[in-house]
């Protein structure tokens, strides 16, 4: 049981780990990202929207994929030795959800309209700053969007296994280490896994529902 | 049965799947005996525990402890040895060990100079021989020099390719693959302690009745014929080397 322990703690510290630093990545890029595309106006506008609507869709074993030959040793990146390091999980994590945090905080933007960004901006913000007084006008709303994002990168296996490769206390999170206790045969420690990821889950979903009544009584 | 096509499941290795000698092997098997052979790689580890669930109808592993518990218990009838090969010790190509010839003594200096070691970390045969190895060398890479990856050989070579870490490995794999393991070399070979003795093993038709044993046996008849075994003999020549050795000389 010790052992069973042992492997859940470390396991559920790598999985939210990465999970910590990519959302809190997406979070402070995220909405400056968004107020750049939202307010500037710049040639093809429609086009890179439709661009990045399109990104929401990629399956995330294409983006591992992509991602493992930009990553390993002779490809273009391999000079930073990422591929198989929490580093390589966090990078295919914030790839795979910015898009996601982008087209539900421009979403947001539209309906919040610009007549209050452009008061914040006369007072001389930058889009960080701009960024920031919009999270404090739609706390519930972005942090939903965030456990939106959330539960996308806790559910994600395929990119993880690529990526990461499974590396037991390096790289092996909630989903690999399922799958991998799976194939080997070892049915308990699968199901005791399975289980603690899913009530994170159902946490994050009661999370979600409590926001999203905080946004709809503001 | 017009139009019922038999159905002959192999729980084996990742190795033997990975090299690609199945794939060259069954359909000779498949086309004689109007039958398909669904094939379910996984390592040694699990292909017993699939095979005592009743999943399969014979296995082809690699681990001659876990062979003989599988047929001790009554789960299997009999070990049929098909084939062998060796393991071998990769790594980076700079690294150079004092005692070229004594694997326990590599295997001591790996732990002394904090070399990293990838290890497949599931049960496989491929693993299982590794822990002897290090048991029998008396020592064990510190955690943060020992890469457990859990998955397969192939995968677990690409890790060692990547991280600069040393891994043993089935000849077969390695060579098969050599291509995109540009930074690997081979560091140990040809020992006695090395060679991978594969089995099939067909499941207890008593305590499975609805296993397929007759075709079971006639799997074993055709890896035992003197077309196959000759087969296995040359497989790996495209690649420069040779992969197995016979079982039947």
């Amino acid at each position: 049981m010790n052992a069973y322990l042992e492997e859940i703690r470390e396991v559920l510290l790598l999985s939210l780990g990465t999970c910590t630093v990519s959302l809190s990545l997406v979070f402070i890029f995220g909405l400056p990202l968004t107020l750049f595309l939202f307010l500037k106006k710049f040639s093809r506008k429609n086009l890179i929207l439709a661009l990045c609507q399109s990104l929401l869709f990629i399956p995330s074993v294409t983006l591992g994929l992509l991602l493992y030959f930009l990553l390993r040793r002779n490809g273009v990146l391999g000079s930073l030795e990422l591929l198989y390091t929490p580093g390589a999980l966090i990078i295919g994590q914030f790839l795979l959800i910015i898009p996601l945090f982008v087209a539900l905080s421009y979403h947001l933007l539209r309906s919040l309209g610009t007549e209050y960004l452009e008061q914040v901006i006369s007072l001389g913000a930058n889009l960080f700053q701009l960024g920031f007084a919009v999270f404090r006008k739609c706390r519930p709303q972005i942090l939903a969007a965030v456990i939106i994002c959330g539960s996308r990168v806790l559910s994600e296996t395929s990119m993880a296994m690529i990526l990461g490769g499974n590396i037991k206390g390096q790289t092996r999170l909630f989903t690999t280490a399922i799958v991998l206790h799976t194939m080997r045969g070892e049915f308990e420690i699968a199901v005791l896994l399975g289980l603690v990821l899913f009530l994170i889950s159902a946490g994050l979903g009661f999370l979600f529902i409590l926001f999203q009544k905080d946004g709809t009584a503001d | 049965m017009v139009g019922e096509i038999l159905i002959l499941t192999l729980l084996t290795t990742t190795s033997v799947q990975d090299c690609g000698l199945l794939d060259k092997i069954l359909p000779g098997f498949e086309k004689k005996f109007q039958c398909q052979v669904r094939v379910v790689a996984v390592g040694s580890g699990a292909a017993f525990r699939l095979g005592k669930d009743g999943q399969g109808d014979i296995l082809l592993v690699h681990e001659p402890e876990g062979e003989q518990n599988f047929i001790r218990e009554g789960y299997g009838t009999k070990r049929y040895p098909v084939m062998s090969n060796e393991f071998i010790l990769v790594g980076p190509k700079e690294k150079e060990f004092k005692e070229k010839s004594d694997l326990i003594k590599i295997l001591r200096e790996i732990c002394d100079s904090r070399w990293k070691f990838v290890s497949r970390g599931d049960n496989s045969g491929t693993h299982r021989r590794e822990l002897q190895l290090w048991k029998k060398a008396g020592v064990k890479p510190k955690n943060s020099c020992y890469l457990e990856t859990g998955q397969g050989m192939i995968e677990t070579l690409r890790v060692a390719n990547e991280k600069g870490a040393l891994a043993l490995t089935d000849n077969a794999t390695f060579f098969r693959h050599q291509n995109e393991l540009q930074d690997l070399k081979v560091y140990y070979a040809r020992g006695q302690e090395l060679i991978n003795q594969y089995s099939l093993i067909p499941v207890s038709p008593e305590r499975f009745p609805k296993a397929n044993h007759k075709l079971a046996l006639k799997l074993v008849d055709y890896f035992l014929s003197s077309e196959v075994q000759n087969y296995i003999k040359t497989f790996g020549s495209e690649w420069g080397h040779q992969f197995f050795k016979p079982a039947v000389k």
